[in-house]
């Protein structure tokens, strides 16, 4: 098989756009729990009471990861990789390959974003721990970009058939 | 609904204030503030009488409820093994602010502070032994007494030559200038532990090799005599304060009783502070004082009897004046009460305000039930929820109550979306037992678009709801006119859109609704401009305002985005939890329900606090946007505050804080 074959193929692209979408979302979704994580434990070694409410605003950039494997596994299961039989064009591969930027690139930067705010979230309730929710609204705020992206994969990969 | 206050003002004899304030706390309805009064009056008041300044006392209290605290933490760490904590223990408010009640409790937290102490001391002097025991045990081959610094001919030299050193070089060095008696006694990675005697005419000569090598000379410290006795003494005395620090442990552990009693004098030294800070808006003379205050105006007669039947007091009960801001109490039915926690997080109603809670939760119930939309994941956070507030007999109005209250509440309408969508922990039925459980609706992975419509219409229709709130609150103030421009206008155009895209023969009829609307908002947005072109103009501009009611309509698609993300997960769990083998061998069972049980409780919590968030997120930016302006100040009564106790407060009304 030719180089020029294996990046023609469907399947090739397809597995590639499936692990673009979890490479990085997940990535994305690493750094902002990072973020998030490092403001966390800053604020548990002065108040270890807060920890739960911190946990709180630290998971939220996890979920672009989540979105990034939700839409691998649409992928998988669309070409048939998950039931073993393989069957996609070449066309169809790319096209799923492009289902995938959506959630692999907002995924990637909203995550990162979102890990801030949820950082600067995490200053809200050193101080004021009643007003978690506000810290929470801001962080959402970020993840609605993330929600459009996948609901934009999620419907082309709906909308394609794949019939080999 | 905002429950109305009445203002109160307690005159009364400073004699019976502090009883007057235990039985304000007993009652638990009245918040104390200072009476109102115009600057004016003030200045005059301020000549005869004064404020209290509680400060010097709450500082003295705060170090008492330290010291308490400090003991309550060491006996808990003391606690003896297996012996659970008993539940919170019941009691009687009056007996709970007698301090007859504490007799000789302080004694108690005194001798838990002493052993606490003692303890620490023993400790670090066991740490200190400890030390001194490590840095000698190397020494002890040495079988010379440690004081001996030589005799009349010889000096001896006790020390250390670093690792870096070449031993071998330094031996050999030492041998050559002869006269020298070189013991060896230990050597570890570190350095080698050695004993020199030598003749003193020679004594140069090996203090220079002793500097060319690195020599450090052993300091003992202040011990004499044999280093192997000396280690001996050092191990008795450790064994000494082992045992010690072993009994000091076990008594800790018998007074653990001692923590239930401590506890209930924490609480009642904190209520004692709590009082003292509601002292400072207390005006008084040397014989009298007055105070002012709010409570629920229900029970504000009961209030007034109350006091005046036990004390010599006059309380006048006066309706707040028009335009004044009153603190803020919250009265809801059982199924809206649990939402309102929603509305605390976000601001209170002004309390000239409208509640939102009441059309806020239906939509919060209805679109919390879609984003999670798994039956089985809703039948378990009902059931843990539901569980949670029977086991910790939460009480009413604390923020832990309402939430689980509200995830029992959104768990319910989780199991009517799961299935109505059909997902029960996802597909699970259909993986692993080989039979799929038809949705009642349909499913929505089979056909987002269509649960995706089902969105946005239920967005707009939360949208339209909150303009509808709108126009109620400017109908309540008496701006009618404002109602119909501002929204009805705006109703026109949507009716009018309506018709026009499913309108059928109908549809060159919306064409003209919609027209009809957008004329009369052309007319009227700019109603606030002075000049004319000005009038026209914003009010053209104000129909870009359509794109943003289609973007808050767009940001319902999560709606649809985060109950798939559920159901997808679960099906991600259920596929790889089968991979194994399924039923198929023990282990391949096993393995089978381990990753079942953990994906499913991981994806159930993600999702979980996925669909609390947005929401959350709907309600405060999409729906509150509309209408709601927050910003009122909470009712916060003087009552007990509990942290180790349960008492049964005398309740009069309302159910906020």
């Amino acid at each position: 098989m030719t180089f020029t074959e294996i990046i023609t193929n469907g399947t090739f692209l397809a597995v590639l756009g499936a692990s673009i979408a979890v490479v990085f979302a997940g990535m994305g979704s690493a750094k902002g729990v990072g973020i998030a994580g490092e403001a966390a434990s800053g604020l548990i070694s002065e108040e270890p009471d807060r920890f739960g409410q911190a946990l709180i605003l630290q998971a939220l950039p996890g979920t672009q990861g989540i979105y990034g494997l939700l839409i691998a596994f649409m992928i998988l299961n669309k070409i048939g990789l998950l039931s073993g039989n393989i069957a996609v064009s070449s066309l169809e591969g790319a096209a799923l390959l492009g289902a995938a930027l959506p959630i692999a690139v907002v995924g990637y930067f909203s995550a990162i974003a979102q890990g801030r705010v949820s950082a600067s979230a995490i200053g809200i309730i050193a101080k004021k721990p009643e007003e978690l929710a506000k810290g929470i609204t801001f962080a959402a705020m970020v993840e609605t970009f993330a929600i459009l992206a996948l609901l934009a994969s999620l419907l082309i990969i709906n909308g394609l058939t794949v019939v080999g | 609904m905002i429950v109305k206050m009445s203002k109160l003002s307690i005159v009364g004899l400073m004699d019976e204030r502090s009883a007057i304030v235990r039985r304000l706390m007993k009652l638990g309805v009245v918040q104390l503030c200072e009476i109102s009064m115009t600057d004016e009056q003030r200045e005059q008041i301020l000549q005869m009488s004064q404020f209290d300044n509680a400060a010097k006392r709450i500082a003295q209290i705060d170090e008492e409820l330290r010291k308490i605290q400090s003991s309550i933490d060491f006996l808990t760490q003391h606690a003896p093994k297996g012996k659970a904590k008993p539940s919170k223990r019941e009691i009687t408010f009056d007996s709970f602010v007698n301090p007859e009640t504490y007799k000789g409790v302080w004694e108690k937290v005194f001798e838990a502070n002493r052993l606490q102490k003692t303890l620490a001391a023993k400790k670090s002097e066991l740490g200190s032994l400890i030390n001194d025991h490590d840095a000698l045990i190397l020494w002890k081959k040495l079988e010379l007494p440690v004081e001996l610094k030589g005799t009349a001919s010889t000096e001896i030299i006790n020390g250390t030559v670093p690792p870096s050193a070449d031993i071998d070089l330094f031996l050999k060095a030492l041998d050559e200038i002869g006269c020298v008696f070189i013991n060896i006694i230990a050597s570890d990675s570190n350095q080698s532990y050695v004993s020199l005697i030598f003749h003193k005419s020679v004594s140069d000569k090996v203090n220079e090799q002793l500097r060319l090598v690195g020599f450090t000379r052993a300091n003992f410290g202040e011990i004499s005599g044999l280093v192997a006795e000396n280690i001996k003494n050092l191990d008795n005395r450790i064994s000494q304060i082992r045992q010690d620090i072993a009994d000091i442990s076990e008594q800790s552990e018998q007074r653990y009783n001692d923590l239930y009693e401590i506890e209930g004098l924490y609480d009642y030294i904190f209520n004692m502070r709590e009082r003292r800070v509601v002292r400072e808006n207390f005006l008084k003379t040397d014989k009298a004082f007055v105070v002012g205050g709010w409570t629920p105006a229900d029970v504000a007669q009961k209030v007034k009897k109350e006091i005046e039947g036990d004390f010599t007091v006059f309380v006048d009960i006066t309706q707040p004046e028009a335009g004044e801001e009153t603190p803020v109490l919250l009265k809801n039915n059982r199924f809206i009460y649990p939402f309102e926690i929603i509305t605390d997080m976000y601001s209170l109603p002004s309390s000239s305000g409208v509640d939102p809670n009441f059309v806020m939760a239906p939509f919060y119930w209805f679109f919390f039930g879609i984003m999670l939309s798994d039956g089985g994941y809703g039948a378990l956070l009902s059931l843990l929820c539901g569980f949670a507030v029977w086991k910790l007999k939460t009480e009413k109005g604390s923020i832990l109550d309402k939430m689980l209250k509200m995830l029992f509440f959104c768990g319910i309408s989780t199991v009517i979306w799961g299935a109505a969508f059909g997902g029960w922990f996802g597909d699970l039925s259909l993986v692993v037992f080989g039979r799929e459980i038809a949705p009642l609706w349909f499913n929505p992975a089979g056909d987002p678009m269509k649960l995706m419509i089902w969105a946005f219409i239920f967005g707009a229709f939360q949208l339209i709801v909150g303009m509808a709130m709108n126009a109620y609150i400017l109908i309540r103030n008496g701006k009618w006119l404002d109602a119909v421009f501002d929204i009805g206008f705006w109703y026109v155009v949507f009716a009018g859109l309506v018709i026009m895209f499913f309108g059928g023969d109908l549809s060159y009829m919306g064409k003209y609704i919609a027209a009809a609307g957008g004329i009369g908002l052309i007319l009227t947005q700019g109603r606030s401009e002075k000049h004319i072109v000005k009038k026209f103009l914003s009010g053209a501009l104000s129909l870009y305002n359509i794109t943003g009611f289609m973007s808050d309509v767009l940001s319902y698609s999560r709606l649809l985005a985060l109950g798939l993300a559920t159901g997808v997960i679960a099906q991600v769990i259920n596929q790889v939890a089968v991979l194994p083998g399924g039923f198929g061998s023990i282990v391949s069972t096993i393995i089978m329900f381990v990753i079942l049980t953990g994906g499913h409780i991981f994806n159930m919590a993600i999702n979980t606090l996925g669909a609390y968030v947005h929401s959350s997120r709907l309600q405060y930016v999409e729906f509150f946007g509309k209408f709601y302006e927050g910003g009122g100040k909470a009712f916060a009564p003087i009552r007990a505050k509990v942290k180790y106790l349960r008492i049964k407060p005398l309740q009069l009304g309302g159910n906020n804080q």
